[in-house]
């Protein structure tokens, strides 16, 4: 399966730069709905525990329904998918606005919005540049994907508490569904960049051929993967990779509360904990790009099993050494260097085993793992801290989850698979 | 993913592109912020708490002798010198804050918040006691 422009010969440099660009919307609109929370009872009547819920519910089915999405973009390319993707987006916002109600929010926001995200988000984008790109580029590719998602969750993540107060909630959540609707002109720079469904109907009466680019040929790659060791390390690795993520981002600002670090000279900052999670955002998009730049050299199963490791060492450094406002900016800075960089290795890695022909699907099936591992951590920070009253045993739980994570990954092997030794599927 | 061509991709200039992505990724959050300001500025029959811009080169005696111009009272700075959170009772304080040469007025952003991560959702707390509720008092 190779690719490299549309049949409209738009460059291939003009896809990367535009799909950069959708992914920076995609992923930041969505970072940004978090800061609606505790607006939502005065704006559309419903409660922040819904809202909050409703948002759970939208990254789950991000994770859920990005396997689906994927496989789509496999069979048929990625500009319908992205298309109907923004208007599934923007309607949800929008549904949500017109019919307020908790049903409607759950079915809006976490429904509509949700399959929006897992079609318009930056796995689809990041896994379509590795396809096009020449095999040497594609971890740098996948690189420059992620990057470009994490700006946009920096950038309209900040952007977004400023619409909030500025225009109001309702605008500002109208604004963002006009952002979202950007992203159907968009992809229109990806038409002519066709699925494995292209090779069926190229390939039709040949008899050979005839099962080329069909759902049995998804299923037998997608059982072909678990059958790999390495895809099932990876899968099981990428949940600690959620884990980590969600538990920092929703308990270091807690934490340092609980701690008593709130130094007065970052207030007009927002506060510790604003600006520590600023510095992971701003550090994310530079792990990101570096993380690609290091897969097209090195191997990616090392990098992997170093980021994990380099996490646990940060947490056990930040808990150990006495928590001060320094102390602080130093393990986000460092977090964020490793924040999302795992994300270009996993997919690479399974792009290197499996190919590029279904390499959407494999990885959005693996990100439902990471998915998870966000949805688990949040749930047992709560627990843990209604049992124990702080968050210490969470931070241990973390540490631990890193080194096996490292130990996981250290083992794949990152072959191309050898097909040949497959059995052939029914 | 496939396509009619089946040629080799060709080999991109990885700094080119990055740049270039970097560009137009700055440019759209550029052309973001300056609608959000345009579309937000208050209207000049405001008084209350404000961010009043002052054109960036003024100096810092003209930003004073501008808001002593309003009889307005300064709340607090910001990270620039030439914007400033005041405060009058004026109903008419955007106006005259514009007739003493600022470039606009908007609601004061009282912090701000990040939102990272592939996954992470929630309003960040802070301790600013402008985010937390005091001291937004447009009339």
């Amino acid at each position: 399966m190779t690719s490299k422009s549309s049949s409209a010969g738009t460059s291939l440099g003009l896809i990367i730069i535009v799909g950069c660009l959708m992914a920076l919307i995609s992923m930041g609109v969505r970072s940004a709905f978090g800061l609606f929370v505790d607006g939502a009872p005065a704006a559309i009547g419903v409660s922040s525990g819904d809202f909050g819920l409703a948002l759970g519910w939208q990254n789950l089915l991000w994770g859920l329904m990005g396997a689906y999405a994927a496989s789509l973009v496999d069979r048929f390319g990625p500009m319908w998918v992205l298309m109907a993707g923004a208007v599934m987006y923007g309607s949800g916002i929008l549904g949500m606005l017109f019919l307020p109600g908790t049903w409607w929010t759950y079915l809006f926001l976490g429904g509509l919005t949700g399959g929006g995200v897992a079609a318009t988000g930056f796995t689809i984008i990041a896994m379509t540049f590795g396809k096009l790109v020449a095999p040497e580029q594609r971890s740098w590719a996948l690189g420059l994907g992620t990057a470009a998602a994490s700006f946009g969750q920096f950038a309209i993540g900040v952007s977004g508490g400023v619409m909030l107060q500025q225009m109001g909630w309702t605008n500002a959540m109208c604004a963002f569904a006009g952002l979202t609707f950007l992203i159907i002109p968009l992809s229109l720079v990806f038409a002519g960049i066709k699925g494995t469904a292209a090779d069926k109907a190229a390939s039709a009466g040949a008899s050979s051929a005839a099962a080329s680019g069909s759902s049995a040929e998804l299923w037998a790659e997608i059982k072909a993967a678990f059958r790999h060791r390495g895809y099932v390390l990876l899968f099981f690795g990428f949940f600690v990779c959620g884990f980590h993520i969600a538990f920092v981002y929703i308990y270091l600002p807690k934490f340092l509360i609980d701690q008593g670090v709130q130094p007065q000279w970052l207030n007009g900052l927002g506060g510790i904990g604003a600006v520590a999670l600023g510095l992971v955002g701003l550090f994310n998009i530079l792990g990101a790009y570096l993380a690609g730049l290091f897969g097209q050299k090195a191997s990616k199963k090392y990098g992997l099993a170093f980021i994990y490791l380099a996490r646990s060492v940060a947490m056990i450094v930040f808990i150990v050494l006495p928590i001060t406002p320094l102390s602080t900016l130093v393990f986000a800075a460092t977090m964020g260097l490793l924040w999302l960089s795992t994300v270009p290795l996993t997919q690479g890695i399974v792009a290197q085993v499996f190919g590029t022909r279904y390499m959407t699907t494999l990885y959005a099936i693996v990100f439902v793992s990471h998915q998870f591992g966000s949805f688990s951590a949040t749930f047992l920070a709560r627990w843990i801290e209604n049992m124990t009253g702080e968050l210490t045993l969470m931070w241990v739980a973390a540490i631990v989850m890193g080194g096996v994570a490292a130990l996981i990954h250290w083992p794949i092997d990152e072959r191309p698979l050898d097909r040949d030794a497959l059995p052939v599927a029914a | 993913m496939t396509q009619t061509d089946h040629s080799p991709p060709p080999r991109l200039s990885q700094t080119r592109v990055t740049a270039w992505a970097l560009f137009s990724g700055t440019l759209a959050l550029f052309a973001l912020a300056l609608a959000l300001a345009v579309v937000t500025r208050l209207p000049d029959q405001t008084s209350g708490t404000v961010l009043a811009l002052f054109p960036p080169r003024a100096s810092q005696d003209r930003v004073f002798e501008a808001i002593a111009e309003t009889d307005a009272r300064i709340i607090r700075a910001t990270l620039f010198s030439n914007a400033w959170i005041i405060e009058s009772t004026a109903p008419d304080f955007v106006a005259r804050l514009k007739q003493a040469g600022a470039i606009g007025a908007w609601k004061p952003v009282s912090g701000v918040s990040f939102a990272v991560g592939g996954c992470g959702f929630g309003e960040i707390l802070s301790n600013d006691p402008v985010l937390t509720g005091q001291g937004d008092g447009i009339g």
